[in-house]
């Protein structure tokens, strides 16, 4: 069974090198006699067997004995443990991709080494918060949906964020699907370091005062590439000349930013995050489900329906 | 002859492999080669490289008096009585089958050989029994069995017998064996390639009719032989290959071919290294065939008296002294593979294993093989000592 491993580790070490490749066709070739019942001819195993007791057998005599006697065993022990990871692997991909993380909708924030292949799903924040944490409610924010919904979705975004521009599809898509049992409410929490993020959550509040605020929040992420890149001045002016376009009052528009008239609220949201144990944008409180990250579609899923089972409705 | 004075002369007992030094006992298979060997090999291509016996420009003279230098010492070495009877091969394989297939044998004609033959006289006997050739094996255990061969070799045509087994390193008693036949009127042929290493090989004293042995093995390059045939036999032999040097002249039919040996060297010759033959059998010549006897007995008696032990399975005579330069052995519980490959890993000792070539005489003894430690005259009694500790460890395994 050691040319069923040798198979593996040498097939990918031949991608890199010929020499190596020479020992997977070997290992293929033992691989293939064994599964026809035949005995590999190659003299492969005898090799590996071999190297591998010779360098055990000087420090350590008696291991290097076991390791002899059972080595057959010991091979058939690492083909079922390295079955038994691709299995667990493959499993751990299907998660990654329908759930965003390794295990599956239970997911209890264990690490999964596919994040790293990705980057990360979400932007930190550096403010601390040692207080009391509370449970997330919608607050003053723009909200879809009826309040009696089963599921009250609050999320809590930055404009100039990356990640939360991501989830944005995502929750457009649950939008969609959940129609009638799901409650969204947007409420900003303005990443400090971010170019134009506390200007963009006040134009928003400034359109919600108008009755524009989704018309603003879809257009700020439509251009957010662009926001990144002016200064605060002109990313002002910009927003203003996007008033008219949208049907807004200009003037009032104007006066909301220049008078930072829903600064306040903005401060109350970040802080009314911080609270309920944000640390990264987006994170979303599904009920009492957080769900951290531009997460694929399944994790919200996922969410939803638990507690929309819990609520004694089908998803 | 001092040990390591002669381990001066093998630049590649210099090597190291992860820092350690080499131990190498497949000197059945494959001997090493002494420096001046090297050299004279080097020297054919940088000094004079060109064909032999047709160019006459002073390259081609020189190589052609080269080669034939060579042939002179080869008449030497093995006291040929004439220069013509010797006829430079490939190696024993190609010598026994121009034998085989040159001799004339026809249906009924009977050929006898050990059971402990290499493929090399062994299959060119088993095609031969196509045209209706009888074959017949005349078994050998520890002790060669006379009243046997007696019974066997009547009517016999050619008897062709290995001289030193290469699966044990017993010898046939090759005198008494070359009367018996001859009294039957029986040719006799003897793969020497692992004696004429060895042993002070005489073929006017034997009187043996054919005689085969391999340049690698006696610290010659790879790619020479040698095939000595008594000249009157010689003569009758019809060529083998034929071509480019075996020709006096030809016509679109018909073709008058040289004289013994020409006819028989077909083609370009391996001119560095027939020419380079020559010192590997100076350099023999100089440490001594009774030496190189004497040192490989010593080494067999240490090695034997070493692994004298129960879960060793040895292959061949118990008496050392009748095993020549091999012990060939199991380790009871371990595969010989596992045996050869280990001693190779942890300590660069080199060794055979495998079915040597004597696939016939495993199958016959349900045998799947056998690790076989070989050694030469750069061998010495350490390197033996290491070999032995070496397998003993490998026996606390089991």
């Amino acid at each position: 069974m050691i040319c069923f491993i040798a198979l593996i580790v040498f097939g990918i070490l031949g991608i890199f090198s010929a020499s190596y490749r020479q020992i997977a066709k070997e290992a293929f070739v033992c691989v293939f006699r064994r599964a026809t019942l035949r005995k590999c001819e190659t003299g492969l195993d005898v090799r590996l067997k071999s190297k591998i007791i010779s360098k055990i057998m000087p420090r350590f005599p008696r291991i290097g004995k076991i390791l002899y006697k059972y080595f057959e065993v010991f091979s058939w022990f690492f083909v079922i443990l390295f079955f038994a990871s691709l299995a667990y692997s493959i499993y751990s991909g299907y998660n990654f991709w329908k759930y965003g993380n390794c295990y599956g909708p239970q997911d209890n924030g264990g690490f999964c080494p596919l994040t790293l292949l990705e980057g990360e799903r979400y932007s930190r924040i550096s403010s601390q918060y040692n207080g009391t944490t509370i449970y997330p409610s919608v607050g003053n924010a723009a909200t879809i949906g009826s309040p009696d919904s089963p599921v009250t979705i609050i999320e809590f975004g930055c404009f100039v964020c990356s990640n939360t521009k991501k989830a944005e599809a995502t929750v457009q898509k649950v939008l969609n699907n959940y129609k009638g049992k799901v409650y969204y409410a947007y409420r900003d929490l303005p990443i400090e370091s971010h170019l134009n993020a506390v200007l963009s959550s006040e134009v928003a509040y400034c359109a919600k005062a108008q009755g524009k605020y989704w018309e603003y929040h879809n257009m700020i992420f439509k251009n957010q590439e662009v926001l990144m890149k002016l200064d605060e001045e002109s990313a002002k002016e910009w927003f203003i000349s996007k008033a008219g376009e949208l049907g807004l009052d200009e003037n009032n528009f104007g006066e909301c930013l220049a008078n930072h008239t829903y600064l306040n609220q903005i401060e109350k949201d970040f802080e009314d995050g911080l609270s309920t144990g944000v640390t990264a944008t987006p994170t979303f409180f599904v009920n009492n489900q957080s769900i951290i990250g531009c997460l694929p579609y399944g994790a919200f899923e996922a969410a939803i329906n638990s507690e929309l089972k819990k609520a004694g409705i089908n998803g | 002859m001092d040990e390591e004075k002669i381990r001066d002369y093998f630049p590649i007992l210099e090597k190291k492999i992860k820092g350690k030094p080499i131990i190498y006992l497949d000197s059945a298979c494959m001997s090493l080669k002494p420096k001046p060997v090297i050299d004279s090999i080097n020297e054919y291509y940088l000094e004079y490289t060109s064909c032999g016996e047709r160019s006459s420009h002073s390259f081609g003279r020189e190589t052609t008096e080269r080669m034939e230098k060579t042939r002179e010492r080869v008449k030497k070495f093995f006291n040929a009585k004439n220069v013509n009877e010797i006829v430079f091969t490939k190696n024993t394989t190609e010598g026994i089958n121009l034998v085989a297939k040159s001799l004339g044998l026809k249906k009924g004609d009977k050929v006898i050989t050990t059971d402990k033959e290499h493929n090399s006289n062994l299959v060119p006997w088993l095609q031969l029994e196509k045209i209706g050739v009888i074959h017949e094996v005349v078994e050998w255990k520890d002790e060669f069995d006379i009243e046997n061969f007696k019974q066997k070799v009547k009517n016999a045509k050619l008897v062709s017998f290995v001289h030193t087994s290469n699966l044990d390193g017993a010898s046939v008693p090759a005198r008494e064996i070359i009367k018996i036949a001859h009294d039957n009127k029986a040719l006799v042929m003897f793969d020497a390639a692992q004696s004429a290493p060895h042993k002070k090989v005489d073929v006017q004293k034997l009187d043996v009719d054919f005689l085969a042995c391999s340049g690698h093995k006696m610290l010659g390059p790879t790619g020479v032989g040698v095939l000595y045939a008594k000249k009157n036999l010689l003569e009758k032999l019809e060529p083998f290959i034929t071509g480019g040097e075996t020709v006096q002249d030809s016509t679109y039919d018909s073709v008058k071919f040289r004289e013994i040996p020409y006819r028989f060297e077909a083609g370009l010759q391996n001119y560095a290294g027939i020419i380079a033959f020559k010192e590997a059998l100076d350099f023999i010549d100089m440490v001594g065939m009774d030496w190189i006897q004497k040192h490989d007995a010593k080494l067999n008696e240490i090695v034997s008296k070493e692994l004298d032990l129960p879960k060793i399975k040895l292959i061949g005579p118990e008496n050392p002294e009748l095993r020549g330069s091999i012990f060939s052995f199991n380790i009871e519980g371990m595969g010989f593979h596992e045996v050869a490959s280990m001693l190779d890993e942890t300590s660069n000792i080199m060794i055979r294993s495998g079915n040597h070539c004597v696939h016939s005489w495993f199958n016959a003894h349900d045998m799947k093989g056998s690790a076989r430690a070989s050694w030469y005259l750069y061998n010495t009694e350490d390197e033996i000592l290491k070999f032995a500790e070496e397998v003993k460890k490998l026996i606390k395994l089991v």
